[in-house]
């Protein structure tokens, strides 16, 4: 069994970083924009592309770090990761630009079709999608990991667990018990 | 246990039909992303707030959102109210003063200066005053009211050397919009912002 590197990161490495990040980040820390972007920015980037496509993908991404700075002082390490927090507001900025696309295309100058680019979702995923992220973000390592490894990477339970080194039965439970909490954060674009 | 069953049923779930489709999302953002960002926080530190001397009519709302930088005036204007700003030449009368603070520039050419909310013969005019005439080259000098997210802004019409005063249209919200924005701007047909701000601050 061969997996890419980079398709899985040492979970107990990776949260502690990402811990220390957000620790940087409640203590306003100068260098905490900088390594929150470099951290996050291309889930929150790859997020909005898949939402909103390329060009806006950038704008949003862009104004997501700088809301997220402007108001760094409301983040509270309490009521979660930073990565949720980032994927929180990323959610809002997609949602704010598709409102206003959908007024702007009432404009009758307006000549798009409205046809998504290729690989960004429909409107009924978008929001969905991100909640997703939101809420593994949320959830954090390893449960994040092993339905990721299965959706997006395609393993089987079988070698998640050998992958990550975990009793089958743990991947199978902690499996059902994400989706079923996942379930319950989408079906808002329905 | 069925395992291949269990497989089966757990990729029915739309939740990994989701994360299927969407595949691997991560895509880091090309450096420009980075530099805009960096060059949003500076900018955004050099706005100068203007303090309201006293209540204006319009007090700006309990939950007004933080401001927004200049950066992003080109990109992504939401509603653009576009209203048909006339420059008052005549003055007989300075008026009373409602609100008032300075203007940073935001370019290394561009002039300081004021801005004041008079009241005159009971109407509001915004009153801007720059240290020198800042030098608008092909084009010219638009004055305009920005909400802080710049989601939407004001006309308020073409300023030409050091000052002017600027109607403020009946029934606009100093508190949602609350910052001044001069820029340059091109005769090119195009009403919108051009994104060349030379000078900014807050009032109301």
């Amino acid at each position: 069994m061969t997996l890419a590197p980079s398709t899985v990161v040492p979970m107990t490495d990776g949260t502690a970083a990402d811990a220390a990040i957000a620790q940087a980040w409640d203590a306003g820390a100068e260098d905490a924009l900088e390594r929150a972007y470099r951290r996050w920015s291309p889930l929150v980037h790859g997020l909005a592309a898949r939402a909103v496509g390329p060009t806006e993908a950038e704008d949003v991404t862009q104004q997501v770090f700088l809301s997220a700075w402007r108001r760094r002082e409301t983040y509270d390490p309490a009521q979660g990761p930073l990565g949720a927090w980032l994927v929180g507001i990323t959610r809002r900025a997609v949602a704010d630009l598709l409102r206003q696309r959908h007024r702007t295309a009432e404009v009758p100058s307006t000549l798009h079709d409205g046809t998504a680019p290729e690989g960004v979702l429909h409107d009924a995923d978008r929001d969905d999608l991100l909640a997703l992220y939101e809420e593994l973000e949320r959830i954090g390592d390893p449960p994040r990991q092993i339905l990721l490894l299965a959706y997006v990477h395609d393993r089987t339970q079988k070698e998640i667990a050998e992958l990550l080194d975990l009793p089958l039965g743990t991947v199978k439970t902690q499996t059902t018990r994400t989706l079923a909490r996942l379930r319950t954060r989408m079906g808002g674009a329905r | 246990m069925n395992d291949e069953l269990e497989e089966a049923r757990l990729r029915e779930d739309r939740v990994g039909v989701l994360l299927r489709r969407a595949g691997v999302v991560e895509q880091p953002p090309p450096p420009h992303v980075w530099e805009a960002v960096v060059e949003g926080v500076r900018a955004e530190s050099e706005v100068t707030r203007l303090r309201p001397r006293s209540q204006t009519s319009a007090p700006p709302s309990a939950a007004r959102p933080s401001r927004w930088p200049l950066l992003l005036a080109a990109a992504a204007v939401g509603a653009l109210v576009t209203w048909a700003g006339v420059e008052l030449a005549d003055r007989p009368d300075s008026g009373l003063v409602l609100a008032s603070g300075s203007l940073a520039p935001l370019v290394p050419s561009a002039p300081a200066g004021s801005a004041e909310v008079v009241e005159v013969d009971g109407q509001q005019r915004l009153r801007v005053t720059l240290d020198e005439a800042p030098e608008p080259g092909e084009g010219y000098l638009e004055v305009w009211l920005l909400r802080p997210d710049v989601s939407g802004l004001v006309t308020l019409g073409v300023l030409e050397g050091t000052s002017g005063d600027f109607l403020l249209p009946p029934g606009l919200d100093l508190g949602e919009y609350p910052l001044v924005d001069i820029s340059v701007e091109r005769v090119d047909g195009d009403p919108g912002h051009g994104g060349d701000s030379l000078v900014r601050g807050e009032v109301g």
